[in-house]
């Protein structure tokens, strides 16, 4: 442990088991354990908090409930009821996202959504996705999303990168927005708790900070799991109902 | 027949309950949900901004790297990323929220359309 004080030694990803297929590197890391963990987590969550469906939930069931309906009412607030086919998606994500975060909290455990390389791909599936959907519904119509209606034509060949641009923006700002924050909080985090130590009798004002901040970290796992729920939600908006 | 009636005023009194429940429901909904969405933007405003200017830079340093222009398409690229950086927070502050139109233009139009159109077809 001594060796290990660097604040950012907790993303650090391990190999577990080494596993080659061709050129590329599938090994089995802690970043993976803590994905399967969390899948297994939120399976343990859902099957069993709904093992025994009573008319009179209990405890465990009214939480998953809860859950269904939060996203629901998400779904159905931003999208309407052509949104009902995605909802199984956004739930999972919500999910995914949600236990990820939470997981992070533990000590000793890992954060994958802490690497930029995880949020990108979640977000870059997303993107892909509410993409081709939009092409599969509105054909080439979807190009004059590119182009309000009602700019004059004379505006077309300034505006049209700059739409294209805020277009392609969105994958990056919906992945650095979940990882920075994060990586940001973590990091914090662990340079506070360091302080504790290292002041002796006066280490109880950075270790009272860090009780707050433990809290506070709490509150932005369930926040950026959210935000990146109703962002999915309204990039779908936009695909399924084109202006 | 007096059951019958006691059970049509018994679902009355039902239906007058869950419609009640259901609006204080909602009503708490939106107020949590108003809160929730306040803080959620302010930490959605600056990354917006940033990550257009990335895409701009990105495009415009892979159009000179396939062209060979110098720095010129990355420094036009970047204004231009610039400029959606600031249309992407505009339309978060504004409530346009992400779409490429412009949706609140649009449906105050069919708001205004909508009497008008009502007239005409009262004078047919």
């Amino acid at each position: 442990m001594s060796e290990n004080h660097s604040p950012l030694a907790q993303f650090e990803i391990k190999t577990w088991v080494p596993i080659r297929l061709g050129d590329f590197d599938v090994s089995f890391t802690n970043s993976s354990a803590a994905m399967v963990a969390t899948l297994v987590a939120i399976s343990f969550f859902l099957i069993v908090g709904m093992r025994r469906a009573s008319l009179i939930p209990g405890r465990w069931q009214s939480i998953v409930e809860l859950t269904y309906i939060f996203i629901a009412n998400l779904v159905r607030e931003t999208i309407g009821p052509d949104g009902r086919p995605y909802f199984p998606f956004i739930f999972s994500l919500f999910l995914f996202v949600l236990f990820g975060n939470l997981f992070g909290m533990l000590p000793y455990s890992f954060t994958f959504t802490s690497h930029i390389i995880v949020t990108f791909s979640l977000a870059m599936v997303v993107f892909l996705g509410v993409t081709v959907i939009a092409l599969a519904k509105h054909k080439l119509h979807f190009f004059s999303f590119f182009m309000p209606p009602g700019v004059p034509l004379y505006m077309a060949p300034l505006l049209i990168p700059i739409e294209i641009i805020s277009y392609l923006s969105r994958p990056i700002s919906l992945s650095v927005r979940l990882f920075a924050n994060m990586l940001a909080g973590h990091t914090l985090m662990k340079v506070f708790a360091g302080f504790i130590v290292s002041l002796g009798v006066f280490g109880v004002a950075p270790w009272l900070f860090v009780v707050a901040l433990t809290g506070l970290e709490i509150v932005i796992a369930f926040l950026q799991a959210f935000v990146f729920a109703i962002l999915t939600c309204l990039y779908l908006n936009d695909a399924l109902h084109l202006h | 027949m007096k059951k019958i009636n006691e059970i049509e005023t018994l679902k009355l009194k039902l239906e007058e309950a869950s419609s009640k429940s259901n609006k204080d429901h909602l009503n708490k909904k939106t107020a949590l949900h108003e809160k929730g969405s306040a803080l959620s933007l302010a930490l959605r405003v600056g990354v917006e901004l940033v990550s257009a200017v990335a895409v701009g830079t990105g495009i415009g340093l892979g159009a000179d790297y396939w062209f060979k222009t110098g720095p010129w398409l990355m420094i036009i690229f970047i204004v231009i990323g610039i400029v959606a950086g600031m249309l992407n927070v505009y339309r978060l502050a504004s409530g346009y929220n992400y779409s490429g139109g412009y949706h609140k233009n649009k449906k105050n139009q069919e708001t205004i359309s909508f009497p008008s159109k009502s007239n005409e077809g009262f004078k047919d």
